[in-house]
């Protein structure tokens, strides 16, 4: 993919090759990241099997919808029955989450000339684990890193969510429950740490608001609540974040 | 292939699409942005909000496959967690091992406790 050097380093006096961040993104990953979502979509894969669903199916989903709780509740609406209208709704309410996500890091992007099917490519990689990571690396690093950075790891992370897929799905069954709960419970756990080292004030707002809202708004709305979570908190947030901006701000031109 | 099979294949391949949708209209509507900064901040806020709104519904109320968990084991899991965390100067992966490695003990000892 990577078939020739960067004209220009643009914000960079750090003269990192675009070969350099992909293997520094990959090194990144492979640590509690990738053994993170291994051990999460191991949680998946034994659930999934419960479902009924086929090793085939389940690796097939973790691939396609890359997003851990959109597949949980998949194979959970699938276990139960449910029509496959509700489950598409189910699931696309579930990673509704995507869109704000997508357009919060693209602009990190600017002035990335490319093919319309690389970006199109880079959208489906756009996941939690990868996406907060981004989030905290991109604004110190070169244009030309962060593609590179952001699929080397990737691509660790989804190998090794394919891996814990299939290895989940073999071991149902055989894996005590305990260690199937503590496995299911390690990705919202790994997610909170991952919050608490969110420095910027506006970003620590939203996630106090959204977790505190979040809960709240399940019980009007089982499929809706998250969405709309996002939206009331994120939005008080950065109302809030302007407002404490410009009044430290103020007086000057 | 059999028929469920089949159908599997279906459900799955529309909750792929369903997906990916949300995926897609970020990357249309994101290259069509100007690039106001005020904007992708609220988009941030907004994310960040939804992240951790999921997160604290997946660890506080019981349900989904977390749903057997008492939600003290989960809040002490989690506050061992993040003691670690701030100890060990915000490091993330020692953080969620306490985190991961108190659940598990929790969660044993109450399976011991029924057997």
């Amino acid at each position: 993919m990577i078939d020739k050097q960067p004209e220009i380093n643009k914000s960079g006096n750090t003269d990192i090759l675009p070969s350099v961040a992909y293997k520094l993104g990959a090194r990144d990953a492979f640590g509690m990241p990738a053994l993170v979502l291994f051990a999460s979509m191991m949680g998946f894969g034994s659930l999934a099997r419960e479902s009924g669903i086929n090793v085939w199916h389940a690796v097939v989903t973790t691939l396609g919808i890359w997003g851990l709780p959109g597949q949980i509740i998949m194979v959970e609406m699938l276990a139960v029955g449910a029509p496959i209208f509700a489950i598409a709704l189910g699931v696309s309410a579930a990673n509704a989450r995507f869109l704000p996500m997508t357009l919060a890091i693209t602009p990190y992007l600017k002035g990335w000339k490319t093919a319309w099917w690389r970006r199109m490519l880079f959208a489906q990689f756009i996941t939690l684990t990868p996406w907060a990571m981004a989030l905290q690396r991109f604004p110190a690093m070169a244009q030309a890193e962060r593609i590179p950075y952001y699929t080397g790891f990737s691509i660790v992370c989804l190998t090794g969510a394919m891996i814990g897929t299939w290895l989940g799905h073999s071991l149902a069954g055989v894996l005590p429950r305990p260690l199937t709960l503590s496995l299911i419970f390690l990705s919202p756990a790994f997610f909170a740490m991952v919050f608490a080292g969110v420095r910027q004030r506006a970003g620590v707002m939203a996630l106090a608001c959204g977790a505190l809202i979040g809960p709240t708004l399940h019980g009007w709305s089982v499929s809706w609540g998250i969405p709309v979570t996002g939206l009331l908190a994120g939005s008080f947030a950065f109302a809030l974040d302007d407002l404490i901006r410009r009044y430290q701000n103020r007086g000057r031109p | 292939m059999n028929e469920t099979d089949m159908s599997l294949w279906l459900v799955i391949f529309i909750s792929i699409l369903a997906t990916y949708m949300w995926r897609f209209l970020g990357i249309v509507i994101a290259s069509h942005m100007h690039p106001d900064g005020a904007l992708s901040r609220w988009f941030a806020c907004v994310a960040y909000a939804v992240l951790a709104g999921l997160v604290a519904r997946m660890i506080i109320l019981p349900e989904g496959a977390l749903a057997d968990a008492p939600l003290i084991d989960k809040l002490i899991a989690l506050g061992i967690g993040f003691v670690v965390f701030f100890l060990v100067k915000r490091n993330t992966s020692a953080g969620t091992a306490a985190a991961f490695l108190s659940f598990a003990a929790i969660t044993l000892w109450r399976y011991m406790l029924q057997a």
